[in-house]
């Protein structure tokens, strides 16, 4: 339950900041000129405010779009990514986000409408498909029930023909998608891990069978589903734990719909992996086998073991080779 | 690691319910500051104004061990338009008045009390113009104290002590002592507060000898910083393993030993809670 409020005082009359206000009654308002006074500050502890994070309800201005780093793709020539929001409820101790905020407040961005302009705007530009993705910088679902974002963005981005909107998440937050008509220009991507490392490192996430039940029934609704493997985490019993998984992942949907499939190995830039185990300084993960390559550290299986390797193997038994997308550098 | 909890108190008067109730005692090592202590709390009769507030907090982090962790509580009376004299409010906005820079203190916790912002004046103000409480330490106190904690253990609590309706004049040092000491439990539970987020949130690290090895061989600075961190790694990945292990005592330097620990812990499974991770 959001407790503490921040508010631009630029988006105090924002119709959308108003409604979203509306729904904690009880949390303190407290208005600030921009929300980097508070989100960007140094001396704050994300790991603290996790627990008990608050909402910033902000303006996002300058560029909106961005081109996704390399090696980040799903085989598209454009791709773009976006963030209405920033942070997520979950706290998976892999997550890259501990590094790369300062805080663990949530900031949403509610001039929607900007955003759209600018996407149709990149659209025009292209003439062939053009990705965007929307997950990097948080969880597109799991906030649904506050930012309505893929209700609203849905419809809209479905109108652009060359669009193509990947709502990635770990969440069964849904029933917006349930109740509107599937949208060819739409991917829902699930990120699943082994149930082992769901329940050790993923913190408040949907478990895998809710989270396979949620793409079962987006499946059965029409929309094109993702799978997003990233990151591998190095076990030692590798291949006896992807075996298991992918059969029950694959049990549980049908694959010859899979839209695409990423996978990609358990990789930090340097800084962010520094602040993570300042935060975490007794998180036995942070501890393991790892190489440092090119400002990024790569955490890999003991004794130089490629684990991407070994749960790409095992993942081709599934899905054709020209589905499956690696994402960024391994070792 | 140790954790500190720290008042900074403008005046005795507002002190003195704390002082008894924490049972503190006058530190005799600087006649200068009032500084009052027992175990790990510290108290700082201040004095009036920002910088003063802002000294004390630099007084104390300057006494203590580098690796100390603080909590840092301003506690005093301020006047508020409308809020009823007696009634207490946590700072959810601190405002200098004189350079208009805002600080915003972490509300990580469920709070203790009501939360408003706070105006800190240079001179006692009586307008009670803003919809805000108002004092003369809060943002001196805020931006010393972020400068040795995260801001989510910086926290004024004031008591209303003046309205509208209730003239600051017709405060003494009874009244003022008589307002924070019904207040008193509450602050002491909400040090508590934040003292076991600390302890939950800001673990210490298992530190394993290092003397042996560094009698050893000659480290350089930055080699000791590797091996501080190698050594970190060992506790949490080979904690049924001896350190060091006799094997290393055949590396011929001080790079071999640390080549040593790195392969070893190259080839140390990480453990889950369910699995083993390479």
């Amino acid at each position: 339950m959001i407790s503490t409020i921040y508010i631009e005082a630029a988006v105090t009359e924002h119709p959308r900041a108003q409604l979203i206000t509306a729904k904690f009654p009880k949390a303190r308002i407290i208005e600030c000129d921009s929300y980097q006074e508070i989100f960007n500050r140094r001396q704050q502890n994300f790991r603290i405010q996790k627990e008990h994070p608050a909402l910033i309800l902000a303006h996002k201005r300058g560029r909106r779009l961005h081109p996704i780093p390399s090696g980040q793709h799903l085989g598209a020539e454009y791709n773009y990514y976006f963030s209405h929001l920033l942070n997520c409820p979950f706290d998976c101790r892999y997550c890259f986000l501990q590094g790369m905020f300062a805080s663990a407040n949530y900031v949403l961005f509610v001039n929607y409408e900007d955003f759209i302009e600018e996407i149709k705007e990149v659209c025009t530009k292209h003439t062939g498909v053009v990705h965007l993705f929307s997950g990097y910088d948080c969880d597109s679902l799991a906030l649904e029930p506050l930012s309505n974002f893929a209700n609203y963005f849905s419809p809209l981005v479905s109108k652009i023909d060359n669009a193509m909107l990947e709502l990635r998440t770990k969440s069964t937050q849904i029933r917006s998608l349930l109740t509107s008509a599937p949208s060819p220009n739409i991917i829902v991507a699930m990120s699943l891990a082994p149930e082992v490392i769901g329940q050790d490192l993923e913190h408040g996430v949907p478990s895998l069978g809710e989270r396979l039940q949620a793409l079962r029934r987006l499946q059965a609704h029409g929309f094109n589903i993702g799978l997003r493997f990233d990151p591998v985490i190095p076990l030692s019993n590798t291949t006896s734990t992807y075996r298991k998984f992918f059969a029950q992942v694959f049990a549980e949907i049908d694959k010859s719909a899979v839209h695409s499939v990423t996978i990609g190995g358990f990789r930090l830039p340097k800084a962010f992996a520094k602040r993570m185990t300042r935060l975490y300084p007794t998180e036995a993960l942070f501890a393991g086998p790892h190489v440092e390559f090119d400002g990024s550290v790569i955490f890999r299986g003991y004794r130089g073991t490629d684990t991407v390797a070994i749960a790409t193997a095992e993942l081709t038994r599934y899905v054709s080779s020209s589905k499956i997308f690696l994402q960024h550098m391994t070792t | 690691m140790r954790i500190l909890n720290n008042f900074i108190v403008a005046l005795p008067s507002e002190a003195a319910p704390l002082i008894d109730s924490l049972e503190l005692s006058r530190c005799s090592e600087s006649s200068k500051v009032k500084l009052y202590r027992r175990d790990n709390y510290r108290l700082i009769i201040c004095g009036i104004g920002k910088t003063a507030a802002a000294a004390a907090v630099g007084y104390i982090a300057g006494t203590e061990s580098a690796d100390t962790r603080h909590i840092w509580l301003n506690i005093g009376i301020a006047g508020h338009s409308t809020l009823a004299k007696g009634s207490i409010g946590i700072a959810h906005r601190i405002i200098d008045q004189a350079t208009g820079t805002t600080y915003y203190p972490a509300m990580a916790f469920h709070t203790p009390c009501a939360s408003y912002s706070l105006v800190c004046h240079d001179a006692p103000d009586t307008t009670y113009a803003s919809d805000a409480m108002s004092d003369m330490e809060s943002s001196g106190f805020f931006a010393a104290a972020s400068k040795f904690s995260s801001v989510e253990f910086i926290h004024s609590l004031k008591i209303i002590s003046d309205n509208t309706s209730k003239d600051i004049r017709s405060l003494n040092r009874t009244t003022i002592s008589k307002m924070i000491a019904a207040h008193v439990k509450l602050i002491e539970s909400f040090a508590e507060l934040l003292e076991s987020i600390a302890v939950k949130h800001l673990p210490s690290v298992k530190a394993l000898p290092l003397d042996i090895l560094l009698a050893r061989w000659n480290f350089t600075a930055t080699q000791q910083s590797q091996l501080r961190d190698l050594a970190r790694r060992w506790a949490l990945l080979r904690p049924e393993h001896r350190w060091p292990t006799g094997e290393i005592f055949l590396c011929t330097s001080s790079h071999e030993a640390i080549e040593y620990l790195k392969s070893e812990l190259e080839s140390t499974p990480i453990k889950l809670q369910g699995s083993t991770t390479e």
